[in-house]
């Protein structure tokens, strides 16, 4: 459960609504989509100073000394403004800069982090990794001190206004084996590094990146030579975590205001809401909300008792749960609103293709199940 | 086709095959690639419906005396085949499939003479002006008025979600003619409009959630028509507007064929996509299962599709199988691109407007393959919606059931 004490977190929760509410209408989101890409410098700003920024941070690290279930509201307020700023990127890949490695060019980094002044975003997904952190095919291989790294990243989230990324990279190790994973910090404009960024179809940025021979130094390794497992599948479950949690957010979101869409909305001279078709899509569509409600605010209860291991295992559940709940839940409020429901103009299209997305990003509901098999099975 | 086939029929798939190849170009090509949605990129679909036209071959189920090929069923079909293999664009359905089809059936002489060739040669489309903002689900309710003013209509009101207006120069149109007495039903005609640049009609394309314009608002404001556009009976447009409609949901094409080629793409993109654990997609028994459920569900769709084909439009067992037709092949295909962007997976997530626009050179990011994957789940999330959403046409069947 959380770290912070009540009075915290109430004051965290108020202020993150009061920005949705004030600052983040869908009217606002169109104007930064067009106007900034998602990601606005002044809305990062405010996220450093009203301390979100800080939340899972240790307090000597300037920190407000929580831990990641404590993003989880902001999160789950984000889903309903369908936030586009790259919070979720950047939390969880600084995470894994604190705090084992916290000195030197790492901390002033974090430190920046903190303050709202710089991003850092993690490359983990390649072509076929599906949601397998650990199936690193890119290769950093022995270059006098350091590596070179050579191979592709695809589905970087944010990178747009980030000046570091955090990739990993095998050097040792076959294609999904733990051992031989190393986690290197460079810099985005570094010689050899090679940014196609691309809008998504749900407002948020991503990119593809390509690394010819990049050259780096040991320094910039995060762990001891191909040791960076735990770490990656660290930031992996914690992603899962805070994606469903915005899930959440979104799917309570759709359920209210299907519910009243079909109250106002007349056919045949009576409300939609009077079908009973529908009235059992929408007690589906709260069942399959609340559920995966339920199951989230369990696993957070959960999270930080269990061992990394235990936590990619529950971070699995619920993704394999999020998928098809989070896909009808969408489908149902387009098809509910009917031909409104499908168009530019309307938030419900917006929140359907961000649930479509959020299902397929950190491996699909089908690939969740596999792993969590394997675990069985092993 | 994988069962044997009459040396006969193999001949005409030969002919249709060499016909296209000859005469699809690289732009109709890339026009077939990259549709998304049951409308095409309308002006390369509408250059080959003019090529096929020059072959007699742009109705090929219409009557012969009409100007249809008078093929067989068994020949449309091998027909559709070697289009979805060549990769063409699926003609557009509103003109050859939706309201020719009506006029035919209800027009006059001078109207069949007047309508019919503008439609088979493609120089006409008709845009379709059912739905307005009140009367979706309920058509019947539809308020659109057109009042007699001497030998002219004038038609004041608004329709909605007309697929492609903004590219139509006709559009067929249910009015309200009629007083407020009687069912809602009553006092609707069916009016065939022939010029859409009249200055008191407005139309304003909608956005659509894959970022593209393709339903229009439609805005009438005291638009003078001829009394002879009128469809059938005054008064009596609901018959021919439920007559279309069968055609439409019914399909004027075969389903099966066209998602048989989606299912191939499928297959293809898995067969190089790895699923994460060292191996490839195309051999994990779950993908494997899915595959094959939908292909089932494509080939059962087409046993449906030949009984339809064969039956007489308009009798009391037409409607409910159009209304099953329509259920069953929109949700394969919904089933279809869902299938799609799971073995995409995140690589579908990139937003990619300009490589999908015909023409503009625009290299996709990442497999050619993918490209259409998102947009086509997105847009056929309407395929539930859309011809009377899957909701009323299970209450077609249930009414028939219950009757
Ligand atoms: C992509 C697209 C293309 C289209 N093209 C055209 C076109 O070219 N020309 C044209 O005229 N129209 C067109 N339409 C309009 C289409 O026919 C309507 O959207 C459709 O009939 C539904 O109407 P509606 O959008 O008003 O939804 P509503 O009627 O408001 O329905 C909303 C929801 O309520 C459900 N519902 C309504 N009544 C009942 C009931 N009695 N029982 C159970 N559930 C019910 C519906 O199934 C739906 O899920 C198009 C629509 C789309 C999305």
């Amino acid at each position: 459960m959380s770290t912070l004490n009540q009075e915290t977190r109430s004051m965290l929760e108020d202020s993150v609504n009061r920005f949705v509410q004030g600052e983040y209408t869908f009217d606002d989101r169109k104007h930064n989509l067009k106007e900034h890409h998602g990601q606005s410098p002044d809305h990062w700003h405010t996220f450093a100073e009203m301390g979100w920024l800080s939340i899972p941070f240790p307090e000597e690290q300037g920190g407000l000394g929580g831990d990641i279930t404590d993003t989880l509201g902001v999160m789950k307020v984000f889903g309903r403004g369908m936030v586009t700023e790259p919070y979720l990127s950047v939390i969880t890949a600084a995470r894994l800069l604190s705090p084992a490695n916290y000195k030197g060019e790492v901390a002033e980094l974090l430190d920046g982090i903190l303050s709202g002044e710089r991003q850092v975003v993690f490359a983990s997904e390649e072509p076929g990794s599906r949601g397998n952190p650990l199936a690193v095919a890119l290769k950093a291989e022995p270059d006098g001190t350091g590596y070179r790294l050579s191979g592709e990243k695809i589905a970087v989230m944010h990178s747009l206004t980030a000046g570091h990324v955090l990739v990993s990279a095998r050097s040792a190790g076959g294609y999904t084996d733990e051992q031989g994973i190393d986690l290197f910090l460079l810099a985005l404009d570094a010689p050899g590094v090679e940014v196609t960024g691309y809008p998504m179809m749900d407002g948020h940025q991503g990119a593809n990146i390509t690394f010819n021979g990049v050259s780096v130094s040991k320094t910039q390794q995060l762990t001891g030579a191909g040791g960076a497992a735990a770490l990656i599948l660290q930031a992996s479950s914690e992603s899962l975590l805070m994606l469903a949690s915005e899930a959440v957010g979104i799917m309570e979101t759709l359920v209210r205001k299907t519910v009243a869409y079909t109250r106002t909305r007349k056919q045949f001279g009576v409300a939609l809401a009077e079908f009973q078709v529908l009235q059992h899509r929408m007690a589906d569509m709260y069942i399959e909300t609340t559920s995966l409600a339920n199951l989230l605010a369990q696993t957070a209860s959960r999270w930080l008792e269990a061992e990394a291991p235990q936590q990619a295992i529950l971070a699995s559940k619920l993704k394999a749960r999020l998928g098809p709940a989070a896909r009808y839940v969408g489908q149902q409020a387009v098809q509910l609103h009917g031909g409104i429901g499908m168009t530019d103009e309307l938030d419900i299209g917006h929140y359907f293709k961000r649930l479509t997305s959020i299902e397929l990003q950190l491996g699909n509901a089908e690939w969740h199940r596999k792993r969590l098999w394997r675990e069985i099975a092993a | 086709m994988s069962t044997q086939e009459s040396a006969e029929l193999s001949r005409f798939r030969q002919q249709v095959r060499d016909f296209i190849e000859q005469n699809a170009d690289e732009e109709i090509l890339e026009a077939g690639r990259k549709t998304t949605s049951f409308f095409p990129p309308f002006d390369q679909v509408m250059k080959w419906h003019r090529i096929l036209h020059g072959q007699g071959w742009s109705a090929i189920r219409w009557p012969e005396e009409y100007g249809g090929t008078g093929w067989d069923v068994p020949r449309q079909l091998i027909f559709e085949e070697e289009c979805r293999r060549a990769g063409v664009p699926l003609l557009l359905p509103q003109s050859i499939a939706m309201v020719g089809p009506a006029i035919i059936h209800y027009g006059t002489e001078a109207q069949k003479k007047k309508h019919l060739p503008g439609i088979l040669a493609g120089e006409d489309f008709w845009a379709q002006g059912y739905s307005e903002p009140n009367a979706g689900s309920d058509l019947a309710s539809l308020k659109c008025r057109a009042d007699r003013d001497g030998d002219h209509y004038v038609i004041n009101g608004s329709k909605t979600w007309t697929t492609y207006a903004h590219h139509a120069n006709r559009m067929f149109l249910l009015v309200r003619t009629g007083g407020g007495a009687g069912k809602p039903q009553q006092g609707i005609s069916f009016f065939l409009i022939e010029d859409l640049s009249d200055p008191g009609i407005d139309i304003r394309p909608i956005i659509g959630l894959d970022g593209v314009p393709e339903q229009c608002d439609v805005f009438f404001t005291d638009v003078r028509v001829p009394l002879d556009c009128c469809l059938g009976e005054e008064n009596d447009g609901w018959s021919v507007a439920k007559y279309l409609l069968e055609h439409e949901r019914g399909g004027g094409t075969s389903f099966a064929t066209t998602f048989r080629h989606e299912l191939d793409l499928i297959r293809r993109l898995a067969g190089r996509t790895g699923d994460g654990f060292g191996g490839m997609l195309a051999d994990d028994p779950v993908f494997q299962d899915r595959y094959i459920r939908l292909a089932l569900e494509v080939d059962t769709l087409e046993a449906t599709e030949e009984v339809f084909a064969s039956m007489e439009k308009g009798s009391p067992q037409s409607g409910p199988m159009s209304s099953m037709i329509k259920v069953t092949s929109m949700e394969a295909i919904q089933r279809i691109t869902e299938l799609a962007i799971d073995v995409a997976g995140s690589p579908s997530l990139a937003l990619q407007l300009a490589a999908l626009t015909v023409g503009s050179g625009v290299e996709p990011i990442g497999d050619e393959d993918a490209l259409t994957l998102m947009p086509k789940y997105l847009n056929n999330r309407a395929a539930s919606i859309f011809g009377g959403s899957n909701e009323i046409q299970r209450n077609i069947i249930a009414k028939s059931l219950l009757r």
